[in-house]
C-alpha cells in the first residue's frame, strides 16, 4: 500500500433551504482514489469548486469521509488517532492571516509545539532550527502584523515544519500572494521536498505550480478526471481546458501546431519552417531593424506601428511634456479626457509618522481606454486608484475626474455614481438578504427609484450570467466565483462610465478569469466604459491593457505601451515585473518572425499562417 | 495606516521591568492602583510620585511615548478636574454666577488629577512593557485557581490573545468595507441618528460575516496543529519568578508601608 492512500473517498454535503431543511445532497468528493509515495511531490489540480480542498481536509481528519477511507502510513484516519495523524501530516492553508495564532513569529512557531506538550527548551531549539531552514531567522521577534503576505505564509510553513511532519499539504497556499512571493514560497516547498525528504501534496488551480510536482491528479466535480506523471498530464491540452484549467504555454502551442518535441526544438522548428516559407516577409521586416550597442535587435517597424496605432497614448505623452496646467475650462473642452492628474500627492498621516505613498504623479487617461496599473507591493497603486473616486483625497496637486475636482468638491456622490470601484474581495460589499436586493443597493443610493433600480439590477445580473433562480438566494450561500460576479453586478448596475478594478482576477481559476476578462472587454467595446485595473499578474496586464502605468515607490516609472514596456529590460528588472511567457516566447522567435498579437490564440493563428 | 496600530502599545525593550514576570506586573498595577486611592494628602501624593518615577525609570519607556499613549484619557481627566474644581470650601478665589473656585477646591482638584493621572500611567507601564500574550499568560496563571470551578481559564486566555491578534486585521478590513460601500453610494453622515445607524448595516454585516469566516478558518488551522485546549499544553516561556520579582515585590512592600505610615502620620 502507498504511504498515503484514499479508497473511494466520498464526502456528501447537505444543501439546506432558508429554513434549514435539507433540500438535497451534494457530493463534493465522489469516489476519489489518490496514492502518494513517501517523499513524493504530488499536485492536486482543479478549478474552484472541483472538490480538491474538501479532499485535502480528509487527509488530516478535519473532515471525515461519508464513504470510503483514508490511510496514512498504514494507519486509518479515525477520530481516535487524529492527533497522531496531524503530527505526521501538517497543513498550510490559503489565507495567511487566518492560520497564524501567535502575535509574534516565535509565538506562532511555538503554538503547535506547545500543543504537543514539548518542554520549553526543546521548543526554543526547534524554533531556531526551523526558522533557519525557511530563512526567517531574522524575524524571530517580529510582530506578525508587520509581516508581508508572503512572509506570513512563509511563517505558516515554518510553524508546520517545526512540528516535524512527514507530509505537508498546501491548500492553495500561494493564491493570495503576488507572483514574486509565490515563487519564493514554492522554492522553499521544493527545498523541503528535495533536501529534507518531506512528502508534499499541493492543492492548486495553477498549472505553473502543478508542474513542479512529479505526479498530478486533476479533479473536476468531485472526481479524479485525469492523472499521470507531470510530463504527461500537461500535454493533455484539451482535457485540461474542458476542466476549466489551462495547459502551459508551450504545450498549448505544440498542441495547436501538432508538434511533438521539447520546448527548444519547438523554437528552432518554427524558426526554420517560417524562415523558409516566408523568407520574403521576414526580409522586409529585417530592413527596419538595427542593432543597438549590446547587439540586441531593435525592431523599428514595431515601434513605428505602435505610434500610428496608439496615437492616443503618444498624445497623452505630449500633453505631459507641455506640462501646462489645464484650467477647468480647458478640461470641459477636452471632453475626451476622463482623468487629469497633475502633480498628485498623497501622504498618510499616522499621528507620529507620515508616509508619502504617492509622490507627485501626472498623467491623463482618456475615455474608452483600458489602462493597467502595475508595480511592486507598496508602490502606491491602491492609494492612487482610491483617489479616483475620492475615497482618498489628494494631499496636494490637482486631480480632475469626469470634470470633478477631487480635492475641492465636497459632495462626491454624483461623481461616484459614474465610477465603479470593484474591490478585490466581493466579501467587502455583500450584505443584503438576497442577491437581487444587494445589487439594487447601489442604484437606490444613487437616487434611482425602487422600480428603476430593480430593472437595472436585473440587467446587471444578466450581464454577469447570474440566473434568475439565484436572485432570491442569500449572497452568502453562493460560491466564490458567483459572489465575485454578484459583487461586480452590484457595481455595473448603476452603469459607471469608469470601472476601477483592484486585482480583479486574483484567486480565480483560469476559466472564471477568462469569463471575467471577456466581460470587461465587452463593456469597454460596447458601452465605451473606461477600464483601469491593478494587477500583479503581468500576463493579464499584457493581454488586457494596451497601456500600462508602472508605479515605483509612489512615482511613475513608466507610462506607455504595454508591449514596449516588456522590451525594456532595465525597467522590467527595476520594478520586479515578470515578463509574461508569451512575450519571451515571441522574443525567442525574433527576428525571423515578428508577431504583434498579444494573446495565445492570436499568436497561434499567426504561427499557423507562417508555417 | 491602520495596521500599524498596535493594541496594548507594547514598547519594545529589555529593561528590568520588561523582564519581570507578568504576574508581578499585574499585582504591582493592582496594588499601586489601590494604594493611590488612599493618597489623599499632598505628602502622600509626593510619595506616590516617587514610586511612579522609580517604576517609569526602571521601565525605560520614554516619557514622550507614555504621554502619546494618553491622548484619549486627557479628556476624561480634564472633565473630572473641572467638575471637582467648582466643588470645595475655603477662601473664594474666583466666582461667577453660582460657580466659585475656592482654595480647598483647587487643592483637592490638584490632588485628584494627579492621582487619576498616576493611576493611568501606572497601569500603562504594564501594557508598555508586557507583550499581550505574556499578559494573558499572567492572567491565566493568577486565575488558574478558578479551574477548580470548571472555569475554562486557559481557553479564555487563548481567546483574549487571539482577539488581540485579530483586532488590527479587522480594523483594516472595516476600513476597506467602508470604502467599498462608500463607492456604492453609501452615506454615513446624512439624516438623523436612526438613519445613520441604519447606514452602518451594510458595513457591519460584511464585517460580521468575515469575522465568522476567519474564526472558522482559524479553528481549522488550530485543529490541524493539534490544539486540544489547555490540557497538556506547555509554554514557550514558562512563567517563573526570579530574583527580579523578589526585588520588585520588596519595592512594592516598601511603597505600601510608606503609604500606610503616611496615612497614620499625616491624617
Amino acid at each position: 500500500m502507498s504511504y498515503i492512500s484514499t479508497e473511494d473517498l466520498t464526502h456528501e454535503f447537505n444543501i439546506r433551504d432558508a429554513t434549514g431543511n435539507i433540500m438535497a445532497k451534494k457530493r463534493a468528493c465522489d469516489g476519489v482514489n489518490v496514492h502518494v509515495e513517501k517523499g513524493a511531490f504530488v499536485a492536486i489540480l482543479g478549478r474552484n469548486g472541483s472538490g480538491k480542498s474538501t479532499f485535502a481536509r480528509h487527509l488530516n481528519g478535519l473532515l471525515m469521509a461519508t464513504e470510503g477511507s483514508v490511510y496514512i502510513a498504514d494507519e486509518k484516519v479515525e477520530d481516535k488517532n487524529l492527533i497522531d495523524i496531524r503530527r505526521k501530516l501538517g497543513m498550510v492553508f490559503q489565507n495567511p492571516d487566518n492560520q497564524i495564532v501567535g502575535n509574534s513569529v516565535k509565538e506562532d512557531v511555538a503554538f503547535g509545539l506547545e500543543n504537543l506538550g514539548l518542554p520549553s527548551k526543546e521548543i526554543w531549539a526547534r524554533i531556531y532550527e526551523t526558522l533557519k531552514i525557511t530563512g526567517m531567522g531574522a524575524y524571530i521577534d517580529r510582530n506578525v502584523a508587520r509581516l508581508s503576505g508572503g512572509q506570513k505564509q512563509r511563517l505558516a510553513i515554518t510553524s508546520v515544519c517545526a512540528m516535524k511532519p512527514e507530509t505537508i499539504v498546501l491548500d492553495e497556499a500561494t493564491s493570495m500572494l503576488d507572483p514574486e512571493a509565490s515563487k519564493n514560497i514554492l522554492d522553499s516547498v521544493l527545498e523541503l521536498n528535495k533536501k529534507y525528504g518531506i512528502t508534499i501534496i499541493m492543492i492548486t488551480h495553477r498549472i505553473e505550480e502543478a508542474v513542479l510536482a512529479d505526479y498530478i491528479y486533476v479533479m473536476g466535480a468531485g472526481k479524479v478526471r485525469l492523472e499521470g506523471v507531470t510530463g504527461h498530464v500537461i500535454t493533455r491540452v484539451k482535457e485540461l481546458e474542458a476542466l476549466g484549467l489551462e495547459a502551459p504555454l508551450y504545450e498549448k502551442i505544440k498542441y495547436e501546431l501538432g508538434f511533438t518535441g521539447n520546448d527548444k526544438e519547438l523554437i528552432s522548428y518554427i524558426k526554420e519552417k517560417a524562415g523558409r516559407s516566408s523568407s520574403e516577409e521576414a526580409g522586409s521586416s529585417r530592413k527596419n531593424q538595427i542593432e543597438d550597442n549590446d547587439g540586441r535587435i531593435v525592431n523599428l517597424s514595431y515601434e513605428s506601428d505602435v505610434d500610428k496605432e496608439d496615437n492616443l497614448i503618444s498624445e497623452t505623452n505630449i500633453d505631459r511634456k507641455n506640462d501646462k496646467p489645464i484650467s477647468e475650462k480647458d478640461i470641459s473642452r477636452k471632453d475626451d479626457i476622463l482623468i487629469w492628474a497633475k502633480d498628485v500627492r498623497y501622504i498618510y498621516n499616522n499621528g507620529d509618522s507620515t508616509l508619502q505613498a504617492v509622490k507627485g504623479v501626472s498623467f491623463q487617461i482618456k475615455k474608452g481606454e483600458i489602462v493597467a496599473i502595475a508595480g511592486h507591493t507598496g508602490s502606491g497603486k491602491t492609494t492612487l486608484i482610491q483617489m479616483f473616486n475620492g475615497l482618498l483625497r489628494p494631499t496636494s496637486g490637482e486631480l480632475v475626474v469626469a470634470g470633478t475636482d477631487i480635492a475641492k468638491v465636497k459632495d462626491l456622490k454624483q461623481l461616484r455614481k459614474g465610477i465603479g470601484y470593484v474591490f478585490q474581495y466581493p466579501e467587502y460589499q455583500l450584505f443584503e438578504a438576497s442577491v437581487l436586493k444587494d445589487v439594487k443597493y447601489g442604484p437606490v443610493n444613487f437616487g434611482f427609484s425602487e422600480q428603476e433600480a430593480d430593472g437595472l439590477a436585473r440587467d446587471a445580473l444578466k450581464l454577469v450570467s447570474i440566473g434568475e433562480e439565484m436572485y432570491e438566494m442569500s449572497p452568502f450561500d453562493l460560491s466564490g466565483g458567483q459572489k465575485k460576479r454578484v459583487a461586480l453586478a452590484g457595481i455595473l448596475a448603476y452603469k459607471p462610465e469608469l470601472l476601477i478594478l483592484d486585482e480583479p482576477v486574483a484567486g480565480l481559476d483560469p476559466e472564471s478569469k477568462r469569463e471575467l476578462f471577456a466581460l470587461i472587454r465587452r463593456l469597454n467595446r460596447e458601452e465605451g466604459t473606461t477600464i483601469i485595473f491593478v494587477s500583479h499578474d503581468m500576463k493579464d496586464v499584457y493581454e488586457m491593457a494596451p497601456r500600462t502605468i508602472v508605479l515605483n515607490e509612489g512615482e511613475i516609472a513608466y507610462d506607455g505601451d504595454t508591449g514596449e514596456m516588456f522590451r525594456n529590460d532595465k525597467l522590467v528588472r527595476a520594478n520586479h515585473l515578470a515578463v509574461p511567457e508569451l512575450v519571451s516566447f515571441k522574443q525567442k522567435l525574433e527576428p525571423e518572425i515578428d508577431i504583434r498579437e498579444n494573446t495565445i490564440a492570436g499568436v497561434v493563428e499567426k504561427l499557423k499562417e507562417h508555417l | 495606516m491602520i495596521k500599524d496600530m498596535t493594541i496594548g502599545q507594547y514598547y519594545e525593550g529589555n529593561s528590568p521591568v520588561h523582564r519581570l514576570d507578568p504576574r508581578t506586573k499585574l499585582i504591582i498595577t493592582i496594588i499601586y492602583a489601590i494604594l493611590v486611592f488612599f493618597c489623599t494628602t499632598l505628602p502622600l501624593v509626593i510619595w506616590a510620585t516617587v514610586g511612579l518615577v522609580v517604576y517609569v525609570l526602571m521601565s525605560r519607556v520614554p516619557l514622550r511615548h507614555i504621554f502619546r499613549g494618553l491622548k484619549f484619557v486627557w479628556f476624561f481627566v480634564i472633565v473630572t478636574a473641572v467638575v471637582s474644581l467648582f466643588n470645595g470650601d475655603g477662601e473664594v478665589l474666583w466666582s461667577w454666577w453660582k460657580l466659585s473656585v475656592t482654595t480647598g477646591g483647587l487643592y483637592r482638584t490638584g490632588i485628584l488629577t494627579m492621582r487619576l493621572f498616576y493611576l493611568i500611567v501606572g497601569s500603562s507601564i504594564m501594557t508598555y512593557t508586557t507583550m499581550p500574550l505574556r499578559l494573558t499568560d499572567g492572567l491565566e496563571r493568577i486565575f488558574s485557581f478558578l479551574k477548580v470551578f470548571r472555569v475554562p481559564v486557559s481557553e479564555m486566555a487563548m481567546m483574549i490573545s487571539i482577539a488581540l491578534r485579530f483586532i488590527p486585521i479587522l480594523m483594516e478590513e472595516l476600513d476597506k468595507i467602508i470604502k467599498a460601500q462608500t463607492s456604492r453610494g453609501a452615506d454615513f453622515e446624512a439624516g438623523n441618528v436612526f438613519k445613520r445607524i441604519k447606514a452602518y448595516v451594510p458595513v457591519l454585516v460584511p464585517l460580521f460575516a468575515s469575522s465568522i469566516r476567519r474564526a472558522t478558518e482559524l479553528a481549522e488551522a488550530m485543529d490541524a496543529r493539534c490544539y486540544q485546549g489547555g490540557e497538556g499544553r506547555t509554554k514557550l516561556v514558562p512563567l517563573e519568578y526570579t530574583y527580579r520579582d523578589v526585588v520588585a515585590y520588596g519595592c512594592l512592600a516598601v511603597f505600601a508601608v510608606g503609604v500606610i505610615l503616611g496615612r497614620t502620620v499625616f491624617m
